[in-house]
Formats: C-alpha cells, sequence, structure tokens
C-alpha cells in the first residue's frame, strides 16, 4: 500500500527513532526493517531514509559513528539519543492517542498491531 | 569517531592531488589521506560502475562542503556494499534509490540544516559579504564602463571665438605686438627693474636704475607706443606667446584648447611694463620733468584698459594693481613735486584716474569665468541634449593637472586611487546640470557680496560655502569639479576695495592742490572742493562716512578710519616702519572678528590707529653701515 507522503512524512521518522530505541542500526539495516517489519508500508528509498537521518541527527535526536564491519571496513550507524528518546515517548504518546481516536470512528479496528507500547 | 581512517588508497593518487583533497587539520598532522576526494574513492571502492556513478552524481548536486560530500559518498557506498552483500542487484538496488536530484536536494537541504550554528552563521555571513561585494563589484563595474563609453560633446571652441573677436580689430590698433616687443628687450632685467620701484633719489642703486632706464629707453618708447594703441589685440593660446615670459614652456599644440588652462602672458608683460613706467615716471620726477612723469603715468592708466580688455580675473587684477601703483605715485608726485604738473595736466589726470577701470568703485566682471566654466561641463561632462550629463573619464587629467596642492591632492597624487576612484567617484559626483547650477549659485554669491562697498560687508558668505563645501567630505566628493576650479574671491574684493581707496585719495590731493593753488591755503573741509575740483567726497571704504580730513600745522591729512573703525585723527599705528603701519591700518577684517584694538595685537584684536592717505608715507631709506 502506498501511503501518502505527509502520513510517511509524520510516520517515517517516529518508526526510524523506533528501530533505533532497541538498538544500533546502520542506513540498509534500517532500510531492511523498515520495509520488512511493516509489510512494505513504510519502505522508502535510500533517497529518503538518508535526508531523514541528516534531519533527525541534525535536531539531535540521533547520533552517527562509525564501527567497524565483519567485512573489516567502516560502516556507520546510528543511535538514539536522549533527545530522541524524548521524540519517541512524546510522538509514542500522540500515536497512541490517534490510534484510540480513529478507533473510536471505526476507522481502526482491534488486532492491529501497533507494536510495543512504551520504551 | 568520524570515520577518519580513508577508504582511499592514497599511494595510488599524485601527492599534489592527495595534499589538494587532504584536510587542513590532518595536513598539520603530517597525514596526507586524501579523503576529500570523493572521485579517487569511487574509483577505489568495491561497487559495480552504475553504483558508483549514481554517488557521484548525487554528491555533485548535493552542493555540500568537500569534506560533507566525502562523507555522504563515503556512506552511500557503504549502504550500497551492504546491499550487495546482502543478495540485492546493483540494478535492483539503484532502482530503489531514489530520483537522484531529489535525493541530493534532500541530502544537502538535510546537511545543511544539520550543520552547528557557528559554521552556518560563518558561511552565512561570508555569503553575505561575498553579496555585498559582488553587487559592490557589480555597480563599480557598471559605473566603470559607463564611465569608459561617455564621451563629451565639445560643441564650442572659446578660444576661437574669442580670437575672431580680436582678429575683427584692424593691426593698427592693436597694442600687443609692441608690448610683446618691448618685453623681449626688458625680459632678462625686469627683476632688477621691480627693485627699482623702491628706489629713491637719495638711494645708493638710484644711479644705477636710472642708467637701467637708459639702456631700455627704446622699451620704454615702445610700451608708450603700445599704450597709444586702442585695443590690447592678444590672441589667446598664441604659440609665441606661451613661450614668452616661460621660456621652458612647451607651445600648446592643441586645438580648441581648455579656457581655464591657458596660459596667458599678458597680464605679466603688461604689469612689467607698468612698473618700468612708473620707474621712469620716479626718474622724471626727480628730474624735474613733469611732462616726461605725465606721460607715463598716462601711458600706464591706458595699460590698465588693455589689461582689462580679455575679461579674466586675473587681468582684472593685474589692471587693478597698475591702477593702484599710479594712485601711489600721483600721491607722491603731489607731496614731493606737485609744481611739475599744470593745472590742466593735474585735471587731465584727475580725469583718467577717475574714469579707470569705468570709474567708480572698481568692480570684477566675472563673465570669463562663467565661459570658463561652461567650456570645462563640456570638456568633462556628456550632453544629453537637455543640458545635463555625466561624469567622463577625462576628468581624471583635470585632478591630475590641477588638484596637486588642493584638497583633492590625495586622489590625484596617488596613482591607485586615480586608477581606482573614477567609476566609484563618478557615481557620487553631481551630474552636469547640477553643478553648473551649483557653479552659478556661488558665482552669483560671489558677485553679491562683490558688489557690496568694503564697509558694509561682513564674514565672506562666498568662503563660508566654500568652507562648508570643504568640511563635508561626501559634498567634497560630490562636486569636486567645483573644488578643484573654484578660486577664493573674497580676497579679491578687497584688493578691488583697497585700489580704490588709493584712487580716490589720489583725486582728493589732486583737488586738494588744485585749491590751494587757486585760494592760496587748503580747505578747512573737503566739501569746499566740491563740486569744483571734486564731483563729490569719496567715502571711507571702511566706514562709508565721508573721507577724514583734517589740517595739521596748515598740513592737510587725509585719512580712513582704517581696520579698527574708530577715528583716531589721523594717527598711524604704532609699527617698526610706516609701511608695515599702513599695512596693519589698511588691513581689512571684517567687525566680528575684531574682539580688541590695541598697540600690540594678537590674532583676535587689530591695530589701533588710521590708514593715512595723505601725505603718503614711505619708509626711509635704508643706507648701508
Amino acid at each position: 500500500m502506498r501511503i501518502e507522503r505527509e502520513l510517511m512524512r509524520g510516520a517515517g521518522p517516529v518508526a526510524v527513532l523506533k528501530l533505533l530505541a532497541r538498538q544500533p542500526m546502520y542506513g540498509y539495516e534500517l532500510v531492511e526493517a523498515l520495509s520488512q517489519q511493516t509489510d512494505g508500508v513504510l519502505a522508502m528509498g535510500q533517497s529518503t531514509l538518508y535526508p531523514m537521518l541528516y534531519n533527525l541527527e541534525g535536531k539531535g535526536q540521533i547520533k552517527a559513528f562509525w564501527r567497524e564491519a565483519r567485512s573489516g571496513r567502516q560502516r556507520k550507524y546510528y543511535r538514539l539519543t536522549k533527545k530522541g528518546k524524548a521524540r519517541l515517548a512524546d510522538s509514542t504518546a500522540q500515536w497512541e492517542a490517534l490510534w484510540r481516536a480513529m478507533r473510536g470512528l471505526g476507522l481502526v479496528g482491534d488486532g492491529v498491531a501497533v507494536g510495543d507500547t512504551a520504551s | 569517531m568520524s570515520g577518519e581512517t580513508a577508504n582511499v588508497d592514497a599511494g595510488r593518487d599524485s601527492f599534489w592531488r592527495r595534499l589538494t583533497y587532504t584536510p587542513l587539520r590532518d595536513v598539520v598532522r603530517g597525514r596526507m589521506t586524501g579523503r576529500l576526494d570523493v572521485d579517487a574513492a569511487m574509483d577505489h571502492c568495491r561497487l559495480p560502475e552504475a553504483l558508483r556513478d549514481l554517488i557521484r552524481r548525487v554528491i555533485r548536486k548535493t552542493r555540500l562542503t568537500r569534506i560533507e560530500k566525502a562523507e555522504v559518498a563515503r556512506e552511500l557506498a557503504g549502504h550500497f556494499e551492504d546491499g550487495l552483500a546482502s543478495g540485492a542487484t546493483a540494478t535492483a538496488l539503484a532502482d530503489a534509490f531514489g530520483d537522484v536530484t531529489t535525493a541530493a536536494k534532500l541530502i544537502g537541504r538535510a546537511r545543511r540544516r544539520g550543520r552547528p550554528a557557528a559554521v552556518k552563521m560563518i558561511r552565512w555571513t561570508a555569503q553575505g559579504v561575498g553579496a555585498v561585494f559582488g553587487l559592490l563589484l557589480f555597480v563599480y563595474v557598471w559605473f566603470a564602463v559607463k564611465l569608459l563609453v561617455s564621451e563629451p560633446n565639445i560643441t564650442r571652441d572659446y578660444v576661437a571665438e574669442f580670437n575672431a573677436k580680436i582678429a575683427e580689430i584692424p593691426e593698427s590698433d592693436r597694442a600687443w605686438p609692441i608690448y610683446r616687443e618691448a618685453f623681449l628687450g626688458i625680459r632678462d632685467v625686469q627683476r632688477r627693474m621691480s627693485q627699482c620701484r623702491s628706489e629713491r633719489p637719495e638711494s645708493d642703486a638710484w644711479a644705477e636704475c636710472g642708467a637701467l632706464l637708459e639702456a631700455h629707453a627704446e622699451q620704454i618708447a615702445l610700451y608708450h607706443e603700445g599704450a597709444a594703441k586702442s585695443h590690447l589685440g592678444v590672441f589667446l593660446n598664441d604659440t609665441a606667446d606661451r613661450q614668452l615670459d616661460n621660456p621652458g614652456a612647451s607651445p600648446n599644440a592643441e586645438t580648441n584648447p581648455t579656457l581655464f588652462g591657458l596660459i596667458l602672458s599678458h597680464p605679466n608683460i603688461l604689469r612689467v611694463g607698468a612698473r618700468l613706467l612708473h620707474v621712469d615716471a620716479r626718474h622724471a620726477m626727480a628730474s624735474g620733468d613733469g611732462d616726461r612723469a605725465l606721460s607715463d603715468v598716462r601711458a600706464v592708466l591706458q595699460m590698465v584698459e588693455h589689461a582689462s580688455e580679455s575679461g579674466f580675473v586675473i587681468d582684472q587684477l593685474v589692471a587693478t594693481f597698475m591702477l593702484s601703483e599710479s594712485a601711489v605715485f600721483v600721491l607722491e608726485l603731489l607731496r614731493d613735486r606737485a609744481e611739475l604738473l599744470s593745472d590742466g595736466q593735474l585735471a587731465e589726470l584727475s580725469h583718467r584716474l577717475a574714469g579707470a577701470r569705468g570709474g567708480g568703485a572698481l568692480r570684477l566682471d566675472l563673465d570669463m569665468e562663467r565661459l570658463a566654466f561652461e567650456d570645462f561641463l563640456q570638456r568633462y561632462y556628456t550632453d544629453d541634449g537637455d543640458g545635463d550629463g555625466c561624469l567622463t573619464v577625462q576628468w581624471r587629467e583635470l585632478c591630475s593637472s590641477y588638484g596637486a596642492g588642493t584638497h583633492q591632492t590625495a586622489i590625484a597624487d596617488d596613482p591607485v586611487m586615480s586608477a581606482l576612484a573614477p567609476p566609484a567617484l563618478s557615481a557620487i559626483v553631481a551630474g552636469r546640470l547640477e553643478m553648473g547650477a551649483r557653479y552659478e549659485r556661488h558665482l552669483n554669491l560671489v558677485e553679491q557680496e562683490l558688489q557690496l562697498p568694503l564697509w558694509e560687508r561682513g564674514e565672506s558668505w562666498s568662503d563660508a560655502v566654500t568652507e562648508a563645501l570643504w568640511s563635508n567630505r561626501l559634498r567634497q566628493v560630490r562636486f569636486l569639479p567645483l573644488a578643484v576650479l573654484m578660486p577664493s574671491f573674497s580676497r579679491a574684493g578687497f584688493i578691488l576695495e583697497l585700489a580704490t581707496q588709493r584712487r580716490d585719495a589720489a583725486l582728493v590731493a589732486i583737488g586738494l592742490e588744485l585749491f590751494r593753488r587757486r585760494t592760496g591755503e587748503y580747505p578747512g573741509s573737503l566739501e569746499e572742493l566740491t563740486p569744483r575740483f571734486l564731483p563729490q567726497v569719496p567715502p571711507d571704504r571702511y566706514d562709508g562716512a565721508p573721507l577724514k580730513y583734517r589740517l595739521v600745522d596748515g598740513i592737510p591729512v587725509l585719512y580712513s578710519v582704517g581696520v579698527d573703525r574708530d577715528d583716531d585723527g589721523g594717527r598711524l599705528p604704532k609699527a617698526d616702519r610706516p609701511s608695515r603701519a599702513i599695512e596693519y591700518a589698511s588691513n581689512w577684517r571684517p567687525p566680528s572678528a575684531i574682539v580688541a584694538t590695541s598697540d600690540d595685537p594678537s590674532p583676535l584684536t587689530v591695530h589701533d590707529g588710521d590708514w593715512v592717505l595723505w601725505p603718503p608715507v614711505e619708509d626711509p631709506v635704508e643706507r648701508p653701515r
């Protein structure tokens, strides 16, 4: 399913923050995780992901670091910062409120997985 | 921390290339990493050409710094390598990447947003400064081009117009060729002749001066001959004249020369001739030859009219000087050898003096100045057909020629400034219409001031306007041509007033002599001279009241109250010599500048005493010890 850009704009960064909340990840890993764990709904190309990562990094919500991969080359990882955690918590609360509101309208039903509600 | 280790095989790149692409901090640490070389990194990474090319295209469009580009390239390369390692094909990875242009735009924007605030500030400041500089440079270039392509439209040849009028005068009526010939005969002794002016019969050099006169009797006769002509008839820009009293000067070979740049030889030649005749007149007086003395004075007064003919201010001032000197001589003649002249001769002398330079109070005619400025405008400004125009590049030569020693020296003398400044200055300097109007306003102010008699004058308005021009740097630049060409006329006006006073004194002295001859004694007041011996009592130029007159032991004393405007009964100020006392008394200053009078004045006070006009005073002859 193709999600409208405006919805992606709000969901994409939160999804990335959520993934990074579990563990630091590198760019390709994030792309794969977003695609697989959302059944392709939040799949995004590198031309979308990397600008998003740079924006989050600019806001101080994630931080980049280099680590040597098994292959021996340097790989750039991203991890969540304290600021990022705060934003994630805030966004999670908003999404939960939104979900409840939409459920109240009958737009969404029971059994829709929203993932972990808190970190 | 940020992937400092380069993926670049430094050994495969040239030293200079690596140096060019190595960050400064790495160079300082002695490490030629070359990690800013994205192209080299792409060449060396283990990706298919299609993906490497994609990365290069993205990076190129991001408009990031070299360091940022290198980091992004490294990250994207790592992403594709991870993708290939996980089994994706290069094609699939390239397709999944997204639009290159959009990606580059978004990546660039995001990275720029993420820059530290200090870096952003520096970049904005640099961009701002660059933008301002670029704008200024554009404006400068625009004005430079405008200046270079601007050409003046010279429509009038003022010198030719002047000479055309001279050409209408029959050659037989022109005095100039005769004066020129006379001057050539005394050119080498003119300095000595000038010194003879102050010699008296009792001085040691008197005989030597007499011999000099005898040796140059031919030149004296030539000056008389020239003075008898009805016109001066001098052509402007005559090549032969240019070198007459400036042997080192090169002939002015240009046609249609500037009016204000002309070298005028005739003022000096006339002045030298007048000096010669005055010296001859003194010797004639000493030897009892009244006819010759009168003839000399008559010739000088005619030369005064000749000197005024061209209309240049310098000529009028020379004419005024010659008239003033003639009046002084007449006063001395009347004091020492009045008997040499008959009643008729004295009456003739009186008429000639009274009528010299148009009679009445001496005035300056500024029409030639106006023409000279019009000439300037047509040579250094364009002409849009409506009287306006902008400065042309030719004005640089004007500043170089006339700037030395004046306020605009800083521009004219500095070669860099004089090369770079014109476009910038042309943006500031007033246009033709405004410049002409400003000049005309100033000249009108000067004329109004010069029309006032001395006793009605205060601080000079025109000098105040000129000072105001100099005091404001922007105005000074805006009206730079005025700063170059505008002389100060207040001093000229003062010179004319003093000459008028001396001439009036000579007229009164003639009247007193004629009265004495008729009645056997001097009058009790000057009113007794009118109207028979004097049309009216001349005013004291310092207070506007009639000239002051007293009889002291039967001897008349004629005087002006002088600069202190205080009637001291004809007493001269205290000074080490009489000529200095006259100078003290007559050196005009505006009433507002007078704080007090004293016998020992400072710059804020003036000398206490009167300007004695008759009998004339002179310094005693100095004899060698």
